[in-house]
Order: C-alpha cells, then sequence, then structure tokens
C-alpha cells in the first residue's frame, strides 16, 4: 500500500534522477515531435486533418494577416478591369469612331481601352514610393483611426508599399503588351489600306483629297517604296512608342530579384529611366491620330457607310465627314504624381545638406561599428525606424538603409553598422582616423512604422531571430527608459535566437546593462537566449562551466538554451503564471525573423486565442514586424 | 595591343567612378536582359504571323531568333563571389551550352552575334523595339567581354548528408523559477 501511493506521488512531481523533465502541459498544445523541421507539421496537418478545425485555422490566419492586403488588391483589380472594359465598349460602340473602326476594327477599341489603364496605373504607381508622403500618412492616422485593430491594418498595408508598386509595376507590363500588339496592328492596318481598292477603307483613305477636315488616315499620302516601319518612325506616338517600349523592358529587367539583392547600382540607376518614360508618356499623345467624326448630324455613319460609292452624288450623304484627333489626357493624369514625387526628392536631396554631427564611434567586436551621431532637423526616430545614411567621400549617390538603436529618450540617435559589404567595409576604414578625421555623412529619415504598440498590452513577447534582433535594441531601452509613465505593461519576455555566438555581442553588453537596471524589479524582464547551432568544442565549454552563476556566452544571469525554443509550452506556463491580476490579459507577441516562426507563432496564438476564448483569461495579438 | 589596354583603363575608370563601391558583373544584368528581350520578340513575331502584315517573313526569322536567344541564354552563369541560383529546368540547354566550349564562354562572341542577328529584325514595325533592347543587351555583353569575365555552367545543389538530423528534442530545464510554481 505504501509503495503504491509513494509511487503516485513520484509520478506527479518532477522526477530529477531520472534526468527527465516533466512539466505540466495541456495536451492539446504539445506538438507530436519538436525535434522535427518548422516547416512538416503543416504539411502534416493539411494533408491528414482536413477537418473543420483546420480549415478555420486556416481562415483565421488568413484573415488575420493578409485581408487588408488582399482587400486593396481586389479594389485595385477591379477599378482596372471596369476601366478596360468601359473604355472598349465606349470605342466599341461609339459612332463617332464608326468609320475608324472600319479600317482598323477592334484594334482601336483594345488600345485605346488599354491606354486608359496605362494611364491609371502610372498616376498609382509614383505614389508607393514616396517615402515622406507615406511618413506623413502613417503620423496622421493614428489620429483619424482610433481602433486599434483597424490602426493595425492600415499601418500593415503602409508596410507593404513597395509590394504594392511592385504589382502596379506588372500591371503596367500587360497592359503595355496589349497597348502596343493593337497599336502594331493598327498601324500595320492603316498603311496596308493602300493596296485595297473601291472598298470602304480605301475609300476612307483618298478622303484627304476633299478637304484637310477630312482626313482620317494618317498614312494616305505615302508612298508604296517606303518601309512601314519607315512611316511609323515619322509618328510622334511611333517613336515615342519604340522609345517607352525600350525603356520598359530595361526597368524591367533590371528590376528582378537577383540584379535588386546582388548589384543595386544597376537596379537603381536602370530605374531612373522612368523620368524618360514618364516624359515620353506626355509626349505620346500631343500628335492627335486617332480621329473621331465630328459632324454626326449631317453626315450619318450608319446610313452613309453602305454607301460609300456614292458620297457627293446621293442625297442623303451629300456632306463628306469631318474628322478631328483626340486630344491628349495623359498629361492630366500624371501631373499630380510628378509633383508630389518631385517634391520628395527635392526634399530628400535637402534633408541630406543639413550637418550631422558624430558625437561618439564605439567599436564592438565581430566588426560591428557604432555610430552617435546628432542633427538638428531631424524627427526623433522612435524604436523600429531606420534611417539611410549617405558617405559623401565613398559614393555620391548611395544611400544605405539601417535600423535604429537608440531610444527616443537618449539625445543622441545611434545606428549599429556590420562591416560586411564593400560599402561598410569602406566606412569602417574611413572611421578608423576618427577623431581626426571625420568623413561627411548624410542622413535621411526616420522610416518605417514605429512599434510603439508595445505599451498597449499588459504583457508582451518580443522574438526576434538572427537579423530581426536589431530593432529590439532600442524597444526594450525605450521599455526600460519609460515604464514609469506606462503602468499597464506588467511582463516582457524576450526570445533572441540566433546560429553563432559571436555576431550580436554589442547586443548582450546592452541586455547586460538592462539586467543591471532592471534587478529592482523582479519578473518584469525575463530573457530566453537560445543558440541553435553550435560546434564540439562549443559544447564542451558549455558542460565544462555548467555551474557558472552567469552565461559563457552572454554573461547573463539567464543561461543560454541550446536547440530551439518551444512556444506552445512556453506559452502555456505564461498564461498559467500568476500576475495578480483579474482582469483578462492582453498579450502582444511581436515577431521579427524568418517566415516559419512566424508561421508557427501565428498558428500557436490562433489554437490558444481559440481554446482560452471559452474561459476568457488571456487574449494573445501577433504582429508581424517587418523591420 | 597598347591602345586597347588604355581604351580598357579608360573605359573600367569611368565605370569605376559611377559604381565605385562593388564589384559589377555586367554579364549577369545582360543575360536577363537579353533573356527578357527574346520572349518579347517571340510574342511580337507570332503576332505579326498571325495576322500577315507586309514583310511578315521577316517574323519568321524573329521567331527562330528569340528561340535561339532564348535557348542559349536560360541558363544562368555562375558568379565569382557568390554561388547563383540555377533558373528551373536549366541543366538541359546548360549542357549543350558547355559542349560548346569558347563559342559560349566568351561573352565577346554574344556581343557581335547578338548585333548582327538583331539587324533583319529593325525593319518591321513589331520588332523593332525588342531588336534595339538585344542591341542594349549585346552592348551589355559588350562591356562583360571587356571586364574579361566568362559564362560558368552552374553545378546542382548537393544536399550536406554528413550530419543527420538529431531524433530526440535536446533536454530542456524546467523554465521558470518562479514561486508559483505548482
Amino acid at each position: 500500500m505504501n509503495n503504491k501511493t509513494s509511487k503516485k506521488n513520484n509520478r506527479k512531481r518532477v522526477n530529477l534522477e531520472q534526468q527527465t523533465t516533466i512539466v505540466n502541459v495541456h495536451e492539446q498544445l504539445l506538438p507530436s515531435d519538436p525535434s522535427i523541421s518548422l516547416k512538416v507539421p503543416s504539411l502534416t496537418e493539411s494533408k491528414s486533418r482536413m477537418s473543420f478545425q483546420s480549415i478555420r485555422l486556416w481562415f483565421r490566419l488568413f484573415i488575420v494577416n493578409d485581408l487588408a492586403t488582399i482587400l486593396v488588391l481586389f479594389i485595385w483589380l477591379i477599378i482596372n478591369i471596369s476601366l478596360f472594359i468601359g473604355q472598349f465598349f465606349t470605342y466599341h460602340q461609339s459612332r463617332s469612331y464608326f468609320y475608324l473602326r472600319a479600317l482598323i476594327s477592334d484594334g482601336l477599341s483594345i488600345a485605346r481601352a488599354s491606354a486608359l489603364c496605362l494611364n491609371f496605373n502610372c498616376f498609382l504607381i509614383l505614389l508607393p514610393v514616396c517615402r515622406n508622403l507615406l511618413s506623413l500618412i502613417r503620423y496622421i492616422l493614428p489620429r483619424c483611426i482610433t481602433q486599434s485593430r483597424f490602426r493595425r491594418f492600415a499601418i500593415r498595408l503602409f508596410d507593404q508599399h513597395i509590394g504594392f508598386h511592385r504589382c502596379i509595376g506588372y500591371a503596367i507590363c500587360f497592359w503595355s503588351l496589349l497597348h502596343v500588339g493593337a497599336h502594331i496592328y493598327n498601324y500595320e492596318r492603316l498603311i496596308d489600306v493602300r493596296n485595297e481598292y473601291l472598298t470602304l477603307p480605301a475609300v476612307l483613305s483618298l478622303l484627304y483629297l476633299q478637304s484637310s477636315d477630312s482626313e482620317i488616315n494618317p498614312f494616305d499620302r505615302i508612298n508604296s517604296n517606303t518601309l512601314s516601319v519607315g512611316a511609323m518612325l515619322s509618328t510622334t506616338p511611333g517613336i515615342t512608342g519604340v522609345i517607352l517600349c525600350i525603356c520598359l523592358i530595361m526597368i524591367f529587367s533590371s528590376s528582378t530579384s537577383l540584379i535588386r539583392r546582388s548589384f543595386y547600382e544597376i537596379f537603381w540607376f536602370a530605374h531612373h529611366l522612368f523620368i524618360i518614360f514618364f516624359i515620353c508618356i506626355i509626349i505620346h499623345g500631343f500628335q492627335g491620330l486617332i480621329k473621331s467624326q465630328t459632324n454626326l448630324n449631317q453626315h450619318n455613319p450608319d446610313i452613309c457607310a453602305s454607301l460609300y460609292r456614292e458620297w457627293g452624288i446621293n442625297q442623303q450623304c451629300l456632306i463628306y465627314p469631318r474628322f478631328t484627333g483626340s486630344s491628349a489626357t495623359s498629361w492630366i493624369w500624371l501631373l499630380v504624381p510628378l509633383v508630389l514625387y518631385t517634391l520628395e526628392r527635392i526634399l530628400r536631396f535637402i534633408r541630406s545638406l543639413q550637418r550631422v554631427e558624430i558625437i561618439n564611434i564605439i567599436r564592438h567586436e565581430s566588426n560591428v561599428i557604432q555610430i552617435r551621431f546628432r542633427t538638428k532637423f531631424m524627427i526623433t526616430p522612435q524604436p523600429g525606424q531606420y534611417i539611410y545614411l549617405k558617405c559623401f567621400s565613398i559614393a555620391k549617390f548611395e544611400w544605405h538603409p539601417f535600423t535604429v538603436t537608440s531610444a527616443p529618450e537618449e539625445d543622441y540617435v545611434s545606428v549599429h553598422i556590420r562591416t560586411i559589404g564593400n560599402w561598410t567595409k569602406e566606412l569602417g576604414e574611413k572611421f578608423l582616423m576618427y577623431p581626426q578625421d571625420i568623413p561627411r555623412l548624410g542622413v535621411d529619415g526616420p522610416y518605417g512604422s514605429p512599434a510603439d504598440d508595445v505599451f498597449n498590452y499588459d504583457g508582451v513577447i518580443l522574438v526576434g531571430a538572427g537579423i530581426g534582433v536589431t530593432p529590439y535594441a532600442a524597444i526594450l531601452k525605450h521599455i526600460r527608459s519609460s515604464q514609469a509613465n506606462h503602468v499597464r505593461l506588467r511582463r516582457v519576455y524576450f526570445y533572441w535566437i540566433c546560429n553563432t555566438t559571436s555576431c550580436y555581442e554589442w547586443f548582450a553588453e546592452m541586455l547586460q546593462q538592462l539586467e543591471h537596471d532592471l534587478r529592482d524589479r523582479p519578473n518584469f524582464l525575463t530573457y530566453n537566449i537560445y543558440l541553435t547551432q553550435w560546434s564540439m568544442g562549443q559544447a564542451r565549454a558549455v558542460v565544462n562551466n555548467n555551474t557558472d552563476e552567469r552565461d559563457i556566452w552572454t554573461g547573463l544571469e539567464s543561461k543560454t538554451h541550446y536547440g530551439r525554443p518551444n512556444f506552445d509550452v512556453d506559452f502555456q506556463a505564461i498564461i498559467n503564471e500568476n500576475w495578480e491580476m483579474t482582469e483578462k490579459r492582453d498579450i502582444g507577441v511581436f515577431v521579427c525573423g524568418p517566415e516559419p516562426i512566424v508561421k508557427q507563432l501565428q498558428r500557436l496564438c490562433i489554437k490558444i486565442n481559440d481554446h482560452k476564448s471559452s474561459t476568457n483569461k488571456v487574449q494573445f495579438y501577433l504582429n508581424k514586424e517587418n523591420f | 595591343m597598347a591602345t586597347t589596354t588604355t581604351a580598357t583603363a579608360t573605359a573600367t575608370a569611368a565605370i569605376k567612378t559611377v559604381f565605385s563601391t562593388s564589384t559589377i558583373e555586367w554579364a549577369m544584368w545582360a543575360n536577363e536582359h537579353v533573356l527578357l528581350t527574346g520572349y518579347v520578340l517571340g510574342i511580337f513575331s507570332i503576332l505579326t504571323i498571325i495576322f500577315h502584315f507586309p514583310l511578315w517573313q521577316i517574323a519568321i526569322y524573329g521567331l527562330l531568333l528569340a528561340l535561339f536567344i532564348i535557348i542559349i541564354e536560360y541558363p544562368r552563369s555562375g558568379r565569382i563571389v557568390k554561388k547563383s541560383k540555377a533558373r528551373p529546368l536549366q541543366k538541359y540547354p546548360s549542357l549543350l551550352l558547355t559542349k560548346l566550349g569558347p563559342l559560349t564562354r566568351n561573352y565577346f562572341i554574344r556581343f557581335v552575334v547578338y548585333i548582327l542577328l538583331s539587324l533583319p529584325c529593325l525593319f518591321l514595325i513589331s520588332t523593332i523595339a525588342p531588336a534595339i533592347s538585344l542591341i542594349i543587351g549585346a552592348g551589355a555583353y559588350g562591356l562583360a567581354a571587356l571586364f574579361q569575365e566568362q559564362w560558368i555552367p552552374v553545378e546542382p545543389k548537393t544536399t550536406d548528408n554528413t550530419v543527420p538530423m538529431p531524433t530526440r528534442p535536446p533536454p530542456r530545464e524546467p523554465l521558470y523559477r518562479a514561486p508559483s510554481n505548482a
């Protein structure tokens, strides 16, 4: 009897002698095997369990993540298609274009409809790249939208502005293809009419003999020996069209991801061909080659088209048709975005001229330089924003982005630069002579959306993986500096997942400082540092120094864990922890890192929210930050 | 020989003042550009063949030229500094290109051949824009030849099978040493 009760007791407590740990977890949350790579569970889920539960999970994921973007893209697509169809049928059924349609049939409608869509998309394409305009909207938006859920949707939309720019670029390429194809057909057809005799198109092409007002075919007077190419190149839309095609092909070919990532200068300079592109678009419609009929009441095409041999003779068709060219409308569409973009570039240029006062340059291990500077006219960067740096003595036209690592309460702005690329290595060499030889720097910014949401929650889980850990320097410093002002935040859990020990040693110094500063508030800040790859030598060092008070890699009191974090277990422990609160806790989860981690955390948050919603104890909100 | 070396040196110096901070491989951009031109040329040649405009026979030549360009340009060259990502199904034309040896390795030959081959396409409305952009792409290849770049076949990625994935999770301590433990 005694043996049985003692065995029962043993099973419930942690049993250290057997070297296993038993943790209280809710069974539904524990994944089958945490050592399987992060991608596999989703596959097994979708293949074996297409149950109602998993469909609902996928749907919730989709709404939480992508709904705003998909909605905006859908609306934009609908506008495009309706513009095309509307303009197509306008030209298809219009009586004033009857005779032109007799010459070139529906090539006219397709070309004009795709031209309208091109105008619309060229109007839109410059707007997502006006960074200062977007910063202005991001600044005004929280004052207009007060409910934080819609604010989060809207802010996330602005974070994807480059994605929208690319979609609109693809649309421009597609409509250009349609437009150029239709106009090639039109050109060839208009020139080819000279081979016909006594048909309606032939009669129309001879109308110039009647009066100069009655010309409809721009190629009615060309020599039969000239090449059609030559005839096309003598018209304004022809030659601007060829230049536009070439510019578009060059812009498209230099914007592929290989060129953008590896040879950024080619991308940047080739993309500036858009200036020629826009100028040519404005000039493109000036000649007014597309003719519409003006005297419809005097000469009715419905009656007179079949009587084309008797124009001027038959009583109904005495008067010849008169035509006028359609006016150019592209400049109306393009005026506002061009003005906004020009203002944007002027603003960036003026900002680059302001004096940057470098306060200090600190060198950290593993090739990291910290630059602290101050400028007079820059807005204080909020945590999570980034700035652009330019060094005049290295390259006059290159701006490089860096995340800001200083909190807004400090009186300087600091960035940590890792010297791995050519530009950063040269910058490191230029700073060797500090403080004698200070190179001249230009600063532009701050851009990006600030992570000021941290204070709206009761607890915050910050997950930074790999290179995504840089903005958390600023966020953690910000939390430390302003903890007195914001009483709602009670717990901060910081996860730092890294695969080497050496890359972010500057960050470890900062974490030690924070640990020291917050030692009077126990349980406020918890570090969980995970090292995901190690060599045998490192493993031996860990085992030898296992009983040290501080960790050997980071020097913090909380020891480094090895392997990947098990978020299911951790989240469950956070839920079970006693926070001395009675009402429902709002916990914000901030992730910055590669996609698999974000997806895993998203599924987990939705699963927990679903499960716990009945008991109403805790609600998790995931914020995916792409800094 | 002396004049060509000084010409090379001045050209290199001119480009270095603008693109000073990185090593640009012009061949990579030229490859993307000429491949895209091949696609556009193919589309417009097909359009011309369907409608039988005057001089449409040039469009047949254009279509054949487009197919030729796509086959030669589809395999992406390997890079000096990093490993380049191969395009899908690249290895079949890549086999052909390695067999041809110096004809495809040398970018100067591509420069000359593309300029010569694109000249007939300048005489048709539908293919004049792709032809001009092909000349520009050939010019980029000429720049690549100036910097003595070469076409290198890309080896397929070999997965490293030496270290097997662990089958058991690493041992974990209990996470929270908070006083309110059950």
